[in-house]
């Protein structure tokens, strides 16, 4: 290997990217050559000072990134069809399906009224199903058949009839999409108990992030309340979405007390969100509390 | 070099048992399973993020990369099949929205790492926190002026230079992994470090 030869290979000597021949070749020459011994330390100190254009990122531009991130995912799982309902709608938004959905619809409410009877009520079957059959031993068959009708309500939410109604959507464990749009309407007038306690209920249970995140907006105006702080805690504590964690902290600041203080340490302790801590012992130094239980 | 080396942080170091974690985590992913994807976002987004920033220079340009790219990620995961690794795979397009957002500014002829303030232009790199590596009494003797010629030697780099130099001097990545992530050879990946570190040498021979 030339003095040349090394010079060349310098950077990738420094960087471990020769290989096993080349490095041997390398440290030889470098052993009985002083001059190029000489251009390796200069070389050396290049390096390190390059170390020096290295940024490090602040560490609220990683909270931040990733706020924005999962609050833009949420956002567009939430648009996205889940329910029946909402993949019905789907279906019939979309301009090629419009024509063939109707069709398909007259097709089922004639067939439908021609099967039942002609004096069937006016309202549309959406579904049936066989409970019962059997042979009548004329050659008939009798079938019980069990048939959910649509039945269209309008009215205010603050009609006890609507709101109980919405109130049991809010429970409807099969569709989340359902539940999402329950709290949606429940959180725009929470003023009533019974309203409060299913968006904390649903706030503390609701396995669907987003219908959380629905009830956690819908009980920002009772932040003193102490079922909403208690509800408040247990998300900070067990709910593993960091959205939620971050803005169910920022919520119950909003009312400091040092009843929060074990908690907050606690909270220190097990959170592993970047944002969520900064947040707490921020806290915890604004209330000169340690950020360390004893 | 303090930091590890990115491409093998998850399959290398940790061994077989976190390959096969990963890969488990990608599999719950792309069947939907919410909290499974963000535990892969909170594997890899610290070291996207300092990639992005380390290379564009300016917080909102790296936030939008970060946004973007994890974005990508989640749309197309379902599609992502193991052909290559999950890290060259979110490399791949972090490097490219990267090289994007540079091939843009090399038309604007923008100034990233400079930044207006009341005292004139103020440089980004000469303020910016330093590393840990800096914790070295040496490097903190490390004058505003060098720090101000790396600065504007990395500007000149092409863009796919700086890729290179950034991805090998400050993530510690392997010139061959660095050829996979940007489509091409380790030697094309070797002649771009080769040239970014003459360039850098012309500039700073009378600092060193």
């Amino acid at each position: 290997m030339t003095c040349q030869d090394v010079r060349t290979l310098l950077p990738l000597y420094l960087y471990g990217e020769l290989d096993f021949h080349q490095e041997e070749e390398f440290d030889r020459h470098i052993d009985a050559c002083s001059g190029c011994a000489r251009a390796l330390e200069a070389e050396r100190v290049l390096h390190a000072t390059l170390d020096g254009g290295h940024l490090a990122p602040p560490p609220a531009l990683l909270a931040s990134s990733r706020a924005r991130l999962f609050g833009e995912i949420r956002a567009s799982e939430l648009a996205r069809p889940t329910g029946l309902l909402d993949r019905l709608r789907a279906a019939f938004s979309a301009p090629l399906w419009k024509p063939a959905a109707a069709l398909a619809l007259a097709a089922v409410g004639f067939l439908g009224g021609r099967a039942v009877s002609p004096s069937a009520p006016a309202a549309p079957v959406t579904a049936s199903r066989v409970r019962f059959l059997e042979a009548d031993g004329r050659g008939n068959v009798n079938i019980v058949l069990e048939e959910t009708r649509e039945r269209k309500l309008s009215g205010a939410l603050s009609d006890d009839g609507i709101r109980q109604l919405v109130l049991a959507a809010s429970r409807e464990q099969g569709d989340p999409g359902l539940r999402v749009e329950s709290m949606d309407l429940l959180r725009r007038d929470s003023s009533a108990t019974e309203v409060r306690r299913a968006l904390v209920a649903a706030l503390v249970s609701d396995p669907n992030p987003g219908v959380r995140i629905k009830a956690l907006e819908g009980l920002k105006q009772h932040a003193a309340d102490p079922e909403v702080r208690r509800a408040l805690s247990q998300v900070l504590l067990r709910d593993d979405n960091s959205g939620l964690r971050a803005q169910a902290i920022d919520l119950l600041v909003q009312h400091k007390n040092r009843d929060m203080v074990d908690m907050l340490q606690q909270l220190v302790r097990s959170d592993s969100n970047d944002y969520v801590q900064l947040r707490t012992r921020r806290i915890l130094a604004e209330m000169n509390a340690s950020a360390d239980a004893f | 070099m303090s930091m590890g080396d990115p491409s093998v942080s998850v399959a290398g170091v940790l061994g077989r048992d976190s390959v096969l974690d990963e890969s488990a985590l990608i599999r719950a992913a792309q069947q939907g399973d919410q909290s499974a994807f963000e535990k892969l976002v909170y594997s890899y987004d610290q070291q996207v993020l300092r990639l992005a920033y380390n290379l564009l220079r300016s917080q909102e340009d790296a936030r939008d990369v970060y946004q973007e790219a994890f974005l990508r990620v989640h749309r197309n995961l379902r599609n992502f099949r193991f052909d290559c690794s999950f890290h060259t795979w979110l490399y791949r397009i972090v490097t490219n929205l990267c090289l994007d957002h540079l091939r843009k500014r090399k038309v604007r002829k923008e100034e990233p790492s400079t930044v207006d303030s009341a005292d004139g232009p103020k440089d980004l790199l000469a303020s910016a926190p330093e590393t840990s590596a800096s914790s070295d009494p040496q490097r903190r003797l490390l004058s505003a002026e060098v720090r101000e010629r790396i600065s504007r030697t990395l500007e000149d780099l092409t863009p796919r230079e700086r890729a290179v130099f950034q991805m090998r001097h400050h993530e510690g990545m392997r010139l061959r992994a660095i050829g996979d992530v940007l489509g091409t050879t380790e030697e094309a990946a070797k002649n771009c470090l080769f040239r970014a570190t003459q360039k850098m040498r012309s500039a700073l021979g009378e600092f060193v």
